[in-house]
């Protein structure tokens, strides 16, 4: 057998071999989401007919999805709650995990409790904090009672029940963010502080010239997660509102309003209409993103 | 400056800090405390204004209500299972294409992987209801299998498993090659083992995930006893809304299993979570 | 490893493939309330006693989420054998032609409340077996009462004796509040619309531009609004009127029969209320409903299906229900043994209204405009809307929704 043979069976076989380890994934890969990508959008065509039925309505889904007022509110709200959470909540994880990069004691176990609330599920968050959050009898309004302030209504006022969700979903991921920035801090190098240092830079400088840019990557991971995780954001505003809570429009967001037409009124293609909806602000908001990352994101 | 001054200066900032940290630290641990000594309260109790702190007296009337509304024991077999079984697909099926795309060379490799990073990046709401009406057609709504059924394949676990395969040197690969070792062994008994914080991660990733997700759950399995936790705590909101003892202890029992993990492990998932965040 | 592998997951998919093979039949009974199935469970295994080669799997699927699951179901031809249905979802299911057509059954009627036997007609079949009935009654707490030195409310009672007591017994600065009157329709105001002869819906038409309705609607609004004597929708929000009442702080509630389940075993309340009929106002009514036992169109087993729905019409099935305390039997003279069950409160005030029972009214279209009772009448709370402008839209959106 010539060199030219065998390598052309261990190529033969590397081949074999590569297709078959990835077969299952790429099969999975296809049938669970190449597939329904399409089949997605060729759903957002039709309407329920009856109770089982479908029609096909061609655009008629997206022109009731963009006339309905509900929409432009469920939207408004999305990207409200985004705005909520993702400024405020990096920017405390960013304050935590600088002051826990000091030579303290405790730092594991500070770390661990912030990190808490990121294991326990959010729907179980969800009811703690809606109880918290009750007018009469919660913790909060009562505390604030006691401070002489009279608290709102939380979970039935429109508006106020957007920022007690914003509430609960900074809560519940400050931890991992932190988590994330902490390591990011830890990782710079030294010697950048002490050229600094010799320098005569003060603090303020320190961290806006030598801190932020170090951990940009990291910065901009976690801004893309919270966004994302906050764009698609269901089970807090599912649990603390139901329809006929007062606050029910000014609180529902678009995955809400998905999961309500798709999966309790069953419309599937309308709710085919609303993912597709989504599909595309998720889409031009990474867009976005990514141009904000070549200009402002510093990789080393 | 004298060294006992910055020393001082930083004693001082230090103060301030563990202030600050401390009271952090208060605010997330609280809202745990609180719930379950609510759950111990009874309605009337739970309502006093101003509130008591401790219930009068440690009943456990709450807990035993929760659970004969919810079949706990079928919610945390369910929830339990669907995280062994999601671990295991995530790390079977994700070691062996990670290893493929990193380390094995075939026909097509980048457009493949291009499909890998192409799911990556598509909101999830597009894939749902698909995804539900090849169940139904299947017939195999509310199932172990309809909870599965989105995890079977994982395509952050395939790219997260990726970056590790292509940090082991390619010379592994030869040297086993040379010792007459197949594809199969030189992955199984060579590379694997050596990916194991990276599968270790991952699991935990998995686990976190499979757990907390409420939507999918509540979606495919509409029987309570097929349930899982969140799906199940989610109904129990429904029908008890503003019984908050009751809710409470069904929220407890819903984060024990988590929580006990935790307080054991939590340098691992705290790490493990670390590990998927900076790799990607 | 890859064997241990290969085994596990094999060993995953074996509850896939084999699927239980069983020489009897087995039939599936899907309902909601989980309170209820001992009942349901003990109808069944009745049934089988009779039938030994039928096994009946009852499964509870919640409320929230008990619809969708069926129409999933209808959806895949894969419905529950047999299933409760609900007036409100019923001509949805009928026109879709998911149901079994029960008339050959040749079951008769007249045992069952009238209005529950035709909500469950389509075009001239019948497609559910009244189950049961619940009605409305006046729940009040005694000790509230005996504190405020009111006497206990009897059938003397009318709209006005209400509202004046319900003053008495408000007293804001313990919290307590003397009726409450939440947001919901079938407990709530829809009992006063018709006491007042007006209509919520009738023969196609919404009653919501009857000033008999708006004034009962005005009414019911003003007690919490103009009187202060009811929590606002918004506390109800925060704490439910049920659980209110269960922490003693209504003196008064109406409550339909299928909370006394939950009501009769909570210590803090069971021993300290009692239920009298609803006050009178220009006439009597309490509004009713039933469930109904309806089989699949495309149940594998049509005949037992039958069979067995035609059991738990049964006088016999109804009396097992009855022990089983749920909800007042179908069956004419079996809700004695419910009565029974409850020695301590007159639960004889339930079954006594039924003779001046309004059926919750239903229609096809009714889950589309359902909402807009609440929204907008929610509005008129908040001061968003008027009472005027919030009829004259419901009346709208309901005319508009049943044209279509």
């Amino acid at each position: 057998m010539d060199l030219r043979t065998v390598n052309k069976r261990r190529f033969k076989a590397e081949y074999a071999w590569g297709y078959l380890f990835i077969m299952p994934t790429i099969i999975g890969l296809v049938i669970l989401n190449i597939y329904p990508l399409f089949d997605t959008l060729v759903l957002s065509l039709y309407k329920k007919q009856g109770l089982v039925g479908m029609k096909y309505v061609g655009l008629e889904n997206y022109v009731k999805l963009f006339g309905d007022s509900l929409t432009w509110q469920s939207t408004l709200n999305t990207f409200l709650y985004v705005i909520y959470t993702v400024p405020i909540g990096i920017f405390l994880s960013l304050i935590l995990a600088t002051m826990l990069n000091n030579k303290i004691r405790f730092k594991s176990l500070f770390r661990g409790i912030y990190f808490l609330p990121i294991v326990v599920a959010p729907a179980a968050v969800t009811l703690v904090w809606k109880w918290i959050f009750n007018s009469e009898f919660g913790i909060l309004n009562q505390f604030l009672n006691l401070l002489g302030i009279k608290g709102p209504v939380w979970i039935s006022t429109p508006g106020v029940t957007l920022i007690a969700a914003a509430i609960i979903g900074i809560w519940s991921n400050i931890g991992y963010d932190l988590v994330m920035i902490l390591a990011g801090l830890q990782s710079i190098p030294g010697t950048l502080y002490e050229a600094a240092d010799i320098d005569g830079v003060n603090a303020w400088q320190r961290f806006f010239y030598i801190t932020i840019p170090q951990i940009s990557p990291v910065l901009f991971f976690v801004t893309v997660m919270r966004t994302m995780n906050s764009l698609k954001q269901f089970d807090t505003i599912y649990l603390l509102v139901d329809r006929s809570n007062p606050a029910f429009r000014s609180t529902q967001t678009l995955m809400v309003q998905f999961y309500i037409e798709a999966f309790q009124k069953y419309n599937q293609g309308y709710g085919a209409a609303i993912a597709a909806w989504m599909f595309v602000i998720i889409m031009l908001i990474t867009v976005i993103q990514f141009i904000g990352e070549k200009k402002l994101v510093h990789y080393t | 400056m004298t060294k006992s001054s910055i020393a001082y200066k930083l004693r001082k900032n230090h103060v301030f800090i563990y202030f600050f940290l401390i009271l952090g630290s208060f605010i997330m641990i609280f809202p745990f405390i609180w719930m379950i000594l609510t759950s111990f309260k009874t309605i009337s109790e739970s309502m006093m204004v101003p509130p008591t702190f401790m219930p009068e007296s440690f009943l456990f009337n709450n807990y035993k209500d929760v659970l004969q509304l919810l079949p706990f024991k079928n919610l945390y077999i369910n929830t339990g299972l669907l995280i062994l079984f999601r671990i295991i697909l995530a790390v079977a099926f994700s070691s062996t294409a990670a290893f493929a795309f990193a380390k094995l060379n075939f026909p097509l490799k980048k457009v493949l992987f291009t499909i890998v990073l192409a799911q990556m990046m598509i909101p999830a709401q597009i894939f749902i209801i698909p995804q539900y009406r090849i169940l139904a057609k299947m017939n195999m709504l509310n199932s172990l299998f309809a909870l599965l059924f989105p995890g079977l394949v994982s395509a952050f676990g395939t790219f997260f498993l990726r970056q590790f395969y292509m940090g082991l040197p390619d010379e592994l690969v030869e040297a086993s090659n040379l010792d007459g070792c197949n594809v199969w062994q030189t992955f199984i008994m060579i590379l694997f083992p050596l990916t194991k914080t990276a599968v270790i991660a991952l699991a935990i990733f998995t686990a976190i995930f499979a757990y907390s997700d409420m939507m999918w759950p509540l979606i495919v399995n509409m029987e309570i006893e097929k349930m899982t936790l969140s799906a199940g705590l989610s109904t129990l909101n429904a029908g008890f809304s503003t019984n908050f003892p009751v809710l409470m202890a069904g929220a407890t029992l819903a984060m024990l299993p988590m929580l006990a993990l935790y307080l054991v492990f939590q340098k691992q998932f705290i790490e493990g979570i670390a590990l998927t965040g900076t790799k990607a | 490893m890859k064997k241990l592998l290969c085994f596990v997951l094999c060993l995953a998919m074996m509850p896939f493939v084999f699927s239980a093979s069983a020489e009897n039949i087995s039939i599936n009974f899907s309902i909601w309330d989980k309170n209820q199935q001992p009942g349901m469970e003990a109808i069944a295994a009745a049934y089988t006693e009779k039938n030994p080669d039928v096994t009946i799997n009852v499964q509870v699927t919640p409320w929230s989420e008990y619809w969708t699951k069926l129409q999933a179901a209808a959806a895949g031809g894969s419905l529950p054998d047999v299933f409760w249905m609900h007036s409100n979802q019923f001509y949805v299911y009928a026109e879709a032609g998911t149901m079994l057509d029960l008339t050959d059954l040749n079951i008769d009627y007249s045992p069952y409340p009238e209005g529950v036997t035709a909500m469950y007609q389509y075009e001239g079949g019948q497609y559910a077996v009244p189950k049961d009935y619940d009605t409305i009654a006046l729940a009040y707490n005694k000790e509230i009462f005996d504190n405020a030195g009111v006497a206990y409310p009897d059938d003397t009672w009318t709209w006005d004796t209400l509202l004046e007591n319900a003053k008495k017994l408000t007293d804001k600065e313990k919290g307590i509040y003397g009726y409450g009157a939440p947001l919901h329709d079938q407990e709530g105001f829809l009992n006063f619309i018709y006491q007042n002869e007006g209509y919520e819906f009738k023969d196609g038409k919404s009653g919501y531009d009857l000033p008999e309705t708006r004034e009962a609607l005005q009414f019911y609004i003003d007690f919490a609004l103009k009187h202060e004597v009811s929590p606002t929708p918004q506390s109800f929000a925060d704490v439910g009127a049920d659980d209110q009442f269960k922490a003693g702080r209504l003196a008064m509630l109406n409550v339909g029969t299928w909370m006394m389940s939950d009501y009769t075993v909570y210590d803090g309340i069971k021993d300290k209320f009692d239920l009298a009929v609803l006050p009178k106002g220009k006439v009597r009514a309490s509004i009713y409903n039933g469930l109904g036992y309806a089989g699949a169109a495309t149940t594998e087993h049509p005949e037992q299906v039958k069979d067995f729905i035609k059991f738990c019409g049964s006088e016999e099935a109804n009396i097992i229900q009855a022990e089983h305390k749920a909800a007042i039997p179908a069956y004419a003279g079996t809700e004695k043994y419910f009565v029974e069950q409850f020695s301590n409160i007159n639960i004889g005030a339930y079954p006594e209204m039924i003779s001046y029972g309004v059926p919750f009214p239903f229609s096809q279209r009714k889950s589309l405009w359902i909402n807009t009772e609440y929204e907008n009448l929610g509005a008129v709370y908040s001061g968003e809307f008027t009472l005027e402008e919030a009829c004259d839209r419901m009346h709208q959106t309901i005319t508009e929704v049943e044209a279509e």
